[in-house]
């Protein structure tokens, strides 16, 4: 759906000298001194499956904006490659851009963007006045999202009228007002309550399973991470410096800057079952889980009771966890 | 400055540091060095230098007064363009007449309400009556009829020239030396001219209008396009808007408050060149003006030129009247008409008004409403005579005052700027410049200044004089004058930015001073500080204050209130919070606003010429008077002015950007 | 939202405006002649507005018995005549125009312009006539249009003269006789009566609007008075100074002439300057800056587009062959600066009374 390929952002003059030379990898600041140029992103390569959430994490400034933004070239990419759903997006001309644009990909902006000057019914509606759907229509189905994300009937407020949080829910439903198969998310709840919050990460996941969207997704929440993501890319310096599932992620950091960006996530929250299952034996069974369940959420079920549960997969069942095998994730917790 | 801060603190290495040292100590060098060899070489503009201008000019016109039938240019462009600005014109005049003066009263608080709310209607619809009550109101008619049709020009010109400049740096920076002409060049020395283009009465007068009204239109669009964030033409592109829709459904509404600003200071700009325009034999309001002046009668011309003022009020509240974000409380009361009925009532009223004022034969503004303030005025002339001029404890009065600054400050400054050899004025302001910039400013600097030793020599004073000498003697009085408006507009701006009530009490006082005709004020000015150029300051000082008072007060508004909260959060007490976070946060605009008050000034040199200033001023003047013999010396003494102007504006907007900041960062 | 409603709120105003503009139109074409100028003619100024432009002085007027007669019926393409900014130049044009529409049944319009913006108006025809020309502030005008390029003809003298020169307020002659002649200037003691922080030790000399001809600084210069020549810079900063002089008691030496309104409203007494030599005559002539002479007096003249001969032979005619006399011209004058009539009334009023005189303009 989405390929990037050896994509660069070098900010400043002649950035094209600094790509792949030894330069780029001067430090930020003598390279700032020395050529001024900044490298916000550096030879980044991904993938994202159709129906997959890719979810992009890193300090602050390391580049998780400026590769979002190369996506649709929001920002040039001084190099590089951009393929969505097939088309090149870095070869495009500019009315196959608009196309893109306008029916391929959307995007929730980290600052929420808002268009102080319209409505919350306009602002929703932008997307699809573009694309020259007409008034009636376009606004029927802004109304419609307004109350998908929780703030129905307020349409006719201006942006300055509502909290961030309330904000950021209206750049959410102009996002998905143009119902695009891609969307790109740059910290999209990063000012909600944990109730709404909770809710829009459950709309996500429903948007995932039901209509099958791509996403990339930047958060620095990192449980919110683990629980959308399907792949975790992190960031550091403008490059990735691991990709992988959520299990790879936290099981085995690929150095010690992720793993310290984990090292506070709860081991039963990221390891399946199946990971520390026996292998399967005959009854009896307190129930059963399907492969795949996070730990935490078979917990319960174990403790229950003193016979071990039945791991399935695909109504075929491949494993039987028991209590050990529970408390043997829990107790590798460091509290 | 005072208020200088550094928004944003750079680290800068050692190595940059000892650079940035050497560079200063070479200027150093440099430029005492070129002082040094400029003592040297004749301390008087030589006459090579005279690059024969003035007569280039001169040639120039009379070609056009002897081939106006003829030429091409004439018979494809002013002709017809003349025809139709007079039509405009006369069309526009005759509705406004036939509407009779209860269907104009309606319509500007129809027009009112619909823009700016109830509020602007009762403000709009009282200031139009208020044009009958004291002046007449056939003659405002066409002077409204004037300014509409020069004002919507300007308009349509200058809204897409700002747009065209807001796309590119480098237009844009062309396009800023042509509006600088605009705005400062004298009108009297494009009058002639524009009179041989455009013959007689309204076509001219409206050019001239346009032209000198054009400049806040293209600027402020500009402005308020550029300073729409970077993440709202984001998100349009990001949703796949084209240009053009980028440009009318985000960027422009987005700077819909600095354009109407621009609506603002063209209306303002366009009414207070009516007087001027009236020269041309356009028979208004305007020569009411001119007319009472002639026979030095203050409060009828007064009078006069408050229906002017009236007029550009009401113009301005209907068409630049921003709705206010809650209701007034009274109108809660009301049941909330949806807009169509809100509309339907507007039009319906107007048009019943209209259709009354015919059937009623309400031909003129009824007598028994007007009311004849010229004797009011006249007395407290009088009382100003007695009072103000001598026998003011301490500081003596106007006289005195006007003494002081001849003898100690005006004088002495002159001479020093004559006494100078002329390379040593340039090359000193090409070190301010430095000092403010760098090299490239210093470089602007010395072209201007180098180019007024170019513009030659009029006869005067028993042999020539030099237009550098004029120019010397202008900018003592406009350096002087600026260091005035600054010093009385500074504070008031600063007040009026922090208090409500501030800002209402003085808002009517600025629209008048901004937009009373220049002549009204001429005969007092002349009385209390006697002919001279202490006169000529006072009146430029009337006139540059307003716009900076605006500005800053603007500015200090403007500041978005999360710094101040938490400026306030950390214990700041008001005068902290705005020492330490509103002012320079608003250091910026209060620089343009000093900015504009110098461009001010510079355009009033004119007026100044008429109450006794002399210099470049007067020789522009006197391109209107003989354009036969001087309009060539009128067009050298015009471009002086602009070169002066574009001087000192180019240094002091550098005090307002510091040398190494990104904008779109 | 609002757009749509805007739009339909926008055309409805518009169509209102028209309507009314319109059925006006439809109105007023029933008899424009009469009105505009009964109405107007009453009025100084706004003479060349059209419909309705009476003025609430105006209603009051033409309700008096004595009000100007009723305009006569008048057809045909209207002549313009300009009005420059002073009495004498209002009255000739009201004459004129009176004569013109009565007797000659032809419209004529006022306008009232810049006396320097006149000549490109008289040059392009958008002004027919101009009925009072200082000459000596327009040798330059004259050579340009009238003996260069011949857009503009010379109707010849209007008769009344008119004399620059050098004046003082009565006041300051009551105290120095010796200052009203020149030479009284040439102690230096004396002079500096007339200092002021812009001429410094020397005594100010004050010339009104630059663009009023000027060889005081020649005559400064070359009679070696210590004086400082100052540009006032317009005439009513100049009128300023005298009423300023007047009530300070403190002397003024300037550039001003007669006729003036002013030298009715405060006593002015002209500085006897030398005598026009011919040396002066040849100076005036080869302008090599040494005159050093009183000015010379002005015949004012007229002077009308080349067109208007063609256009209008008959008011060609009846322009050319007017004249007044100095005292018929302040007599008329009179009527508005003291009496306070209106130039238009005043020129009716004496219309009324001289058939006489201007009958035989008509031959
Ligand atoms: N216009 C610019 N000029 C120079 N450098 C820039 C510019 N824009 C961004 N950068 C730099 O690029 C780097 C990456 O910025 P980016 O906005 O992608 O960070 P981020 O990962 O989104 O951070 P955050 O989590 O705070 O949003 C930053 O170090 C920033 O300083
Ligand atoms: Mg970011």
């Amino acid at each position: 759906m989405i390929s990037v390929r050896d994509l660069w952002k070098v900010y400043g003059p002649r950035a094209n000298r600094i790509v792949g030379s030894p330069e780029a990898d001067l430090p930020r600041g003598e390279l700032q001194q020395r050529f001024g140029n900044v490298v916000a992103m550096r030879d980044v390569n991904l993938d994202v499956a159709p129906g997959e959430v890719f979810v992009v994490m890193g300090l602050s400034g390391s580049g998780k904006s400026t590769l979002i933004r190369c996506i649709t070239r929001l920002i040039e990419p001084t190099s590089g490659q951009v393929i969505v759903e097939g088309d090149d997006v870095t070869a495009a001309s500019a009315a196959e851009l608009l196309q893109i644009r306008r029916h391929k990909v959307s995007m929730v902006f980290q600052h929420f963007g808002l268009l102080p000057h319209r409505t919350l019914l306009d602002n929703v509606a932008f997307g699809l006045e573009l694309r020259g759907m007409n008034r009636t229509a376009r606004r029927e189905r802004a109304a419609q999202t307004l109350e998908l994300v929780g703030l129905p009937g307020m349409g006719d407020y201006k942006p300055h009228q509502l909290s961030g949080g309330q904000q950021q829910r209206v750049g959410l439903a102009r996002a998905l007002a143009t119902d695009p198969d891609i969307m790109l998310f740059d910290e999209p709840f990063s000012a909600l309550d944990p109730l709404i919050r909770r809710e829009m990460q459950d709309e996500i996941v429903r948007l995932r399973r039901e209509v099958r969207k791509t996403m990339m997704f930047i958060t620095h929440d990192l449980s919110e991470a683990l629980r959308l993501g399907d792949r975790i890319a992190i960031m550091r310096d403008g490059r990735f410096v691991q990709v992988g599932t959520p299990t790879e992620v936290v099981l085995e950091p690929a150095d010690e800057y992720v793993a310290n960006f984990v090292r506070d996530v709860p081991r039963s929250h990221v390891v399946p079952v199946d990971a520390v299952m026996a292998p399967p034996a005959d009854g009896p069974y307190a129930g059963e889980v399907l492969a795949g369940t996070k730990v935490r959420d078979a917990v319960a079920l174990v403790a229950h009771s003193d016979l071990p549960v039945r791991v399935v997969r695909d109504g075929r069942t491949v494993g039987t966890l028991d209590r050990v095998g529970v408390l043997s994730v829990i107790a590798a917790e460091e509290l | 400055m005072a208020v200088s801060v550094e928004t944003l603190p750079t680290l800068v290495s050692d190595e940059v540091l000892i650079a940035r040292r050497r560079e200063r100590r070479i200027g150093f060098v440099v430029f005492t060095g070129l002082a040094v060899l400029a003592f040297v070489v004749p301390h008087e503009v030589p006459s090579w230098m005279d690059t024969g201008i003035q007569r280039w000019a001169q040639d120039r016109y009379r070609w056009s007064i002897l081939n106006r039938e003829s030429a091409l240019i004439f018979r494809w462009f002013f002709n017809p363009v003349t025809d139709a600005l007079n039509w405009s014109v006369e069309h526009a005049e005759s509705w406004l007449l036939a509407l009779r003066w209860p269907g104009v009263v309606a319509v500007t608080a129809a027009v009112g309400w619909r823009t700016g709310g109830v509020r602007a209607a009762i403000i709009g619809a009282a200031a139009m009556g208020g044009v009958g009550v004291i002046a007449d109101w056939d003659l405002a008619m066409r002077t409204l009829a004037i300014m509409l049709v020069a004002v919507l020009i300007a308009l349509l010109l200058g809204v897409p020239l700002g747009i065209l400049a807001a796309q590119s740096d480098r237009f844009e920076r062309v396009l800023r030396v042509v509006l600088d002409t605009a705005q400062v060049m004298p009108v009297f020395v494009y009058f002639s001219p524009l009179q041989v283009a455009f013959a007689l009465k309204f076509a001219p007068a409206v050019m001239a209008t346009v032209i000198y009204a054009l400049p806040p239109a293209v600027r402020l669009t500009n402005l308020g396009l550029r300073q729409v964030p970077v993440v709202a033409t984001e998100v349009a592109e990001s949703f796949g808007s084209t240009k053009l829709q980028r440009l009318f459904k985000v960027q422009l509404p987005m700077a819909r408050r600095s354009i109407l600003l621009g609506l603002n200071q063209v209306i303002m700009m366009a009414f207070a060149i009516v007087v001027l325009a009236a020269l041309l034999g356009t028979g208004d309001l305007g020569q009411e003006v001119l007319k009472a002046i002639q026979k030095t009668e203050v409060g009828t011309a007064f009078a006069a030129g408050m229906g002017v003022v009236l007029l550009a009020v009401a113009l301005d509240r209907v068409t630049t009247g921003e709705r206010p974000a809650h209701r007034l409380r009274l109108l809660n009361w009301l049941p909330r008409v949806p807009f169509r009925v809100a509309g339907a009532i507007a039009v319906g009223g107007a048009v019943a008004t209209v259709i009354a004022a015919r059937v009623f034969e309400w031909q003129q503004f009824p007598s028994w409403l007007t009311i004849d303030i010229a004797p009011t005025i006249d007395g407290w002339f009088d009382w100003a005579k007695n009072n103000v001029r001598k026998g003011v404890p301490v500081i003596g009065g106007t006289q005195a005052i006007s003494d002081f600054l001849t003898t100690w400050v005006l004088d002495p400054l002159r001479d020093f700027l004559w006494w100078l050899p002329w390379l040593v004025v340039v090359v000193g302001l090409a070190f301010v410049g430095w000092l403010s910039k760098g090299w490239r400013l210093a470089l602007t600097v010395t072209v201007c200044m180098v180019l007024i030793g170019t513009m030659g020599s009029i006869p005067g004073g028993g042999g020539r004089v030099t237009l550098w000498d004029l120019a010397m003697d202008t900018l003592s009085q406009v350096l002087v004058a600026i260091v005035l408006s600054v010093l009385i507009a500074l504070p008031l701006g600063i007040l009026a930015g922090r208090s409500d009530l501030v800002e209402r009490l003085l808002r009517p006082f600025l629209d008048i001073a901004q937009v009373l005709p220049q002549f009204v004020y001429l005969i007092p000015v002349v009385f209390l500080f006697s002919i001279g150029r202490a006169a000529g300051v006072a009146a430029c000082v009337v006139y540059a204050v307003p716009p900076c008072i605006r500005l800053t007060a603007l500015g200090m508004r403007e500041v978005a209130m999360p710094p101040r909260e938490a400026a306030i959060s950390f214990g700041a007490t008001g005068r902290q919070e705005m020492r330490f976070v509103q002012l320079p946060l608003a250091r910026k605009a209060i620089l343009l606003g000093i900015n504009q008050t110098l461009m001010m000034v510079l355009a009033t040199v004119i007026i100044a010429a008429l109450v006794g200033a002399g210099s470049l001023g007067l020789v522009a003047y006197e391109a209107t008077a003989k354009p036969n013999v001087k309009l060539g010396q009128g067009v050298a003494g015009g471009l002086s002015i602009v070169l002066l102007a574009i001087m000192l504006d180019r240094i002091t907007q550098a005090w307002g950007t510091s040398p190494d900041t990104d904008r779109r960062t | 939202m609002f757009r749509g409603k805007r739009r339909i709120f926008a055309a409805g105003l518009l169509l209102a405006t028209f309507a009314t503009a319109c059925g006006d139109d439809a109105d007023s074409t029933v008899a424009p002649a009469s009105t505009t100028a009964g109405a107007t003619d009453s009025t100084e100024g706004s003479d060349t507005t059209e419909a309705g432009s009476d003025t609430t002085e105006a209603v009051a007027d033409t309700t008096e018995p004595s009000a100007p007669s009723e305009a006569c019926p008048t057809s045909g393409e209207a002549i313009t005549l300009a009005v420059n900014p002073w009495t004498g130049s209002a009255v000739n044009a009201y004459v004129a125009k009176s004569i013109i529409e009565c007797e000659l049944g032809t419209p004529v319009e006022i306008i009232e312009i810049d006396e320097n913006a006149t000549w490109v108006g008289l040059d392009d025809g958008s002004i027919d006539a101009v009925l009072e020309i200082w000459p000596s502030g327009h040798a330059a005008d004259f050579d340009t249009y009238i003996a260069g390029k011949g857009s503009v003809v010379d109707l010849g003298p209007l008769g009344p003269s008119a004399k620059i020169g050098w004046y003082v307020p009565k006041f300051v002659v009551d105290a120095h006789p010796e200052l009203a002649t020149w030479e009284g200037f040439q102690n230096p003691e004396l002079a500096k009566l007339f200092a002021t922080a812009e001429s410094g030790d020397l005594g100010q000399f004050t010339m009104g609007d630059p663009s009023y001809v000027t060889y005081d600084e020649q005559i400064i210069a070359n009679l070696g008075l210590p004086l400082k020549y100052v540009v006032a810079g317009s005439e009513a900063a100049l009128l300023t100074a005298i009423d300023q002089s007047i009530a300070d008691q403190k002397p003024i030496l300037m550039q001003f002439w007669q006729p003036h309104w002013k030298q009715l409203e405060v006593e002015l007494v002209e500085v006897k300057l030398p005598d026009i030599s011919p040396a002066c005559e040849a100076a005036l002539a080869s302008q090599d800056g040494t005159y050093a002479c009183d000015y010379p007096v002005d015949e004012l003249y007229k002077a009308a587009n080349a067109g208007l001969e063609e256009k209008n032979a008959a008011a060609f005619n009846l322009l050319k062959n007017l004249q007044l006399t100095t005292e018929q011209q302040s007599e008329i004058a009179g009527y508005v600066d003291r009496d306070g009539m209106s130039a238009a009334e005043a020129g009716q009023k004496w219309v009324d009374a001289n058939a006489a005189v201007w009958q035989a303009w008509l031959s």
